[in-house]
């Protein structure tokens, strides 16, 4: 079984989703940034504990777009979330032992 | 200075930060200021300090000795070598403020202060100045002070600077340098009323918003004193451009710029959450744009973009 990647949101990331768009501000770095409507719907199920893989599941529901493009963009997505510090990779069970 | 811990960078032993408000005053001298988040009080300045004290607030003076102060703090002595010393020139410095769950912590250059929550326990502000750092001593505790204040009371200051056209407020905020300064020195050229270039006070978010005067400025003179509260017309964020343009903003850009824009309470997990409360609130109530401009625009040009965009 092909384990899927498990995010959390930064402990010192606070965000909101204002319409459709997460206002994120991290405290760390003392700054605020704005994500669009998907990002914003990534950040959103990242606070909502879901994996990576349960996230593209429901964006493929959500959006009108072939699957694998779905599922390109939540990868791209949750690395540029990654490499800003809005949220952070949890250990794998494997990387635990 | 974001790295250490609360006082750390001011104070020679920050374990010695007071849990209580207890000292010896340093004079008997009282001053009353009626600013947002208050009627205020101070007491126990000396003589030296009172005439500081006036020199920056004057313009807030409370002079009505009927009202009863919602808020009061004691002026206390601190001894000199509490706090590290620094070589300040040409440094714009930020001092440490902590919440907890009973008072609101201040630590900076030659001074600490305990603000408690509740209302009725007495604020304590602690200095060893009482000469011309004590002005900037009492600046630094107040803006902190009614930040916190407003922020509990539906309210927030916006680090703006704040311009009266045709009966409304209109807020320009940016990033340090985004020209606040500038455009409010354009606008008093013009003869337009400034309320201040630096922080201004916004009420009522949830309702008809309102832009009360402070007696806080940036890089400018102190502007006239305007007394009661101005509607606010709109909030525009400032960035430099080959042309004059306003244009709206989505609310989540707009929510984001005021989060930016609003000192004190933005840095603490503590205040952060019910301070995306009130600036959602307020970019649905009053509309929020970015305005680009040329360093050359004048203020006719401004004022016209303004009216073109809120159709006046």
């Amino acid at each position: 079984m092909v384990m899927s990647r498990e995010f959390r949101i930064t402990p010192e990331v606070r965000y909101r989703i204002i319409d459709d768009e997460a206002v994120v501000v991290r405290q760390g770095e003392g700054d605020v940034l704005v994500f669009n409507q998907v990002a914003a719907r990534v950040v959103q199920l990242v606070g909502e504990g879901l994996d990576a893989q349960r996230i593209g599941d429901l964006l493929v529901d959500e959006y009108d777009a072939p699957e694998a493009a779905i599922r390109q963009d939540v990868d791209s997505f949750l690395r540029e979330l990654e490499d800003l510090h809005v949220i952070e990779a949890l250990p794998t069970h494997e990387e635990d032992r | 200075m974001s790295d250490k811990s609360f006082g750390s960078f001011f104070l020679a032993d920050p374990s010695e930060f007071p849990t209580a408000v207890e000292g010896d005053p340093w004079g008997e001298i009282e001053r009353r200021l009626d600013l947002p988040g208050g009627p205020f009080v101070v007491r126990g300045l000396s003589p030296s300090q009172a005439r500081y004290f006036d020199t920056s607030l004057s313009s807030a003076a409370d002079h009505d000795d009927g009202i009863l102060p919602r808020h009061q703090t004691e002026i206390l002595r601190a001894e000199a070598p509490i706090f590290r010393s620094f070589d300040v020139d040409g440094w714009e410095y930020t001092f440490d403020v902590e919440t907890t769950p009973e008072c609101l912590r201040l630590a900076g250059l030659g001074f600490f202060a305990v603000i408690p929550w509740d209302e009725n326990v007495m604020a304590g502000l602690w200095t060893s100045v009482e000469d011309r750092w004590f002005q900037g001593v009492i600046e630094n505790y107040f803006r902190a002070l009614v930040a916190h204040r407003l922020h509990r009371e539906e309210g927030v200051l916006l680090h703006s600077a704040g311009v009266v056209i045709e009966g409304q407020a209109f807020l320009f905020i940016g990033p340090s340098a985004a020209g606040k300064t500038t455009l409010a020195r354009k606008a008093l050229a013009a003869g337009a009323s400034v309320l201040s270039d630096d922080l201004n006070a916004v009420l009522d978010v949830s309702d008809e918003p309102l832009v009360v005067q402070l007696p806080f400025t940036g890089e400018m003179e102190r502007p006239a004193t305007t007394s009661g509260a101005t509607p606010l017309g709109g909030i525009l964020l400032l960035e430099k451009g080959e042309r004059m343009r306003v244009a709206g903003l989505s609310t989540g850009d707009a929510v984001a710029s005021l989060l930016s824009t609003a000192p004190f309470v933005n840095q603490d997990q503590a205040t952060l959450e019910t301070l995306f409360d009130t600036v959602d609130l307020l970019a649905r109530n009053v509309p929020v744009a970015k305005m680009t401009s040329a360093l050359d625009s004048t203020f006719d040009e401004i004022t016209s973009g303004l009216r073109g965009f809120y159709k006046w």
